[in-house]
């Protein structure tokens, strides 16, 4: 009697147990399709960023052709006035101290021609998720040489105002420059008859920074202040806007833990304040 | 004796720079300044046969130096270069009456022979326009002429009679 009850709770104890492996190898399959749609998203997003941020570089086209082509112009014309003055039989000292001036101008513009490559290369390169300690204020400034010409263009006038306490902090440098590419990039097109753009940053207590993109712009009206982070929302007219640069910032800072948010009255100008967390992380 | 008087105004210091070193070597007098409020100060006050301007500009614009040149019925040629040109700001200069349009980066010849097709073109105008001012002066001296020969004749015509 005992020895048949002894069988039934080992029976029961056995079809137990191998309800928990199946459900253990359930969930364990569950977990890995998780973990596969998690990474599928990252692979998204981060192709959304990178496609973003093509459209980005895109919309500098006339900026950056600008920028370009204004050293190139200096240096193809010294290079060829050199070529020229070589080429004459009187070609004396002074002619070839003049000539070693002229060469300095072509180093000057052709390292203007660098620099702007290098901050275009740094700013199209694929996303990586590395951090690092940075200081914001280069990240401002790099992602200014960038747009700044096509800003002048535009008439608008900018002015930066950095703290000089202002702690470095933990991040992705080419996700913030982006973030940052980004307001700029919105600032302009709310100011089409030129305007003023203010950048500041400061430090807001012990542990945050904030960084603000102040523009005397359109503003945003009171019904769409509350959207312009949502993906795919925006007011701008024709093929070039995706209603994806502010979501994609929003999300960018978010993973740096910090915050953004937008003031502004329609017809009054708007303020777009970030904060982020200091130290090392 | 100069080639020419040529007025250059661009934002680029190394532009102004390289247009006054290759225009002067040419025998031109060359004026810079990088501020488009300057250059229309500087072309109202003497004449220039040509003035170069940039396109992008900060406060002035190419465009708008184009126009006021023009309503300050300022005598010169213009000729705008720049280094981003697009079909619109070609149609918007050349329709104000801008003589030519220059991309950046331009090659040395090419801008060599714009700028003297430019300032001989101005000049040519300058040299007909004075004949034209002489040849009006001296239709006037011979109206004049004409008309006291007339009153002469008829005096001795009426002299005769009586």
């Amino acid at each position: 009697m005992k020895a048949t009850a002894e069988r039934e709770l080992e029976e029961k104890l056995r079809k137990t147990r191998l309800a928990l492996m199946n459900m253990l190898e359930d969930m364990t399959g569950d977990k890995k399709a998780i973990e596969n749609a998690y990474h599928e998203l990252k692979e998204t997003q981060d192709k959304l960023v990178q496609s973003e941020k093509m459209a980005a570089v895109g919309q500098l086209g006339a900026g950056v052709a600008h920028e370009l082509n204004n050293p190139l112009g200096g240096i193809l014309g010294y290079a060829q006035f050199i070529l020229a003055k070589m080429q004459k039989e009187n070609f004396n000292i002074s002619d070839f101290k003049i000539c070693g001036q002229y060469l300095k101008y072509i180093e000057k513009e052709a390292q203007r021609c660098k620099t702007i490559v290098r901050n275009l290369l740094i700013f199209s390169r694929k996303p990586d998720r590395a951090y690092e300690t940075i200081d914001i204020k280069e990240v401002i400034d790099y992602t200014l040489a960038l747009v700044i010409s096509q800003l002048k263009l535009k008439k608008i006038k900018i002015t930066t105002d950095f703290a000089p306490d202002i702690e470095k902090i933990s991040g992705n440098i080419n996700q913030l420059q982006q973030v940052f590419m980004n307001l700029m990039i919105n600032a302009q097109q709310a100011m089409p008859g030129g305007g003023e753009l203010k950048i500041s940053a400061y430090k807001k207590s012990d542990q945050e920074i904030a960084i603000e993109f102040a523009d005397t712009g359109c503003g945003i009206a009171k019904e769409n202040l509350g959207r312009v982070f949502d993906a795919f929302f925006t007011t701008k007219q024709g093929l070039k806007a995706t209603g994806l640069g502010l979501s994609i910032s929003y999300q960018i800072i978010k993973e740096h833990k910090g915050t953004i948010t937008a003031q502004s009255e329609e017809g009054r100008g708007a303020v777009f304040m970030i904060t982020l967390p200091v130290g090392s992380g | 004796m100069s080639e020419g008087n040529i007025l250059i105004v661009d934002d680029e210091e190394t532009m102004c720079n390289l247009l006054k070193d290759i225009l002067a070597e040419k025998g031109y007098e060359v004026t810079t300044t990088q501020k488009a409020r300057e250059a229309l100060e500087l072309a109202q006050d003497r004449p220039f046969d040509l003035i170069i301007t940039d396109l992008k500009m900060p406060e002035i614009d190419g465009i708008e130096m184009v126009r006021q040149i023009k309503e300050f019925g300022i005598d010169s040629i213009v000729l705008v270069i720049t280094a981003y040109p697009s079909v619109e700001s070609v149609r918007d200069v050349l329709g104000l009456g801008a003589y030519d349009y220059i991309t950046k980066p331009f090659n040395l010849e090419e801008m060599f022979f714009t700028v003297k097709r430019a300032v001989e073109f101005h000049q040519l105008n300058v040299t007909n326009k004075k004949l034209i001012e002489k040849l009006e002066k001296q239709n006037i001296l011979l109206e004049g002429k004409k008309r006291k020969a007339e009153k002469d004749i008829g005096k001795d015509e009426g002299g005769n009679r009586g």
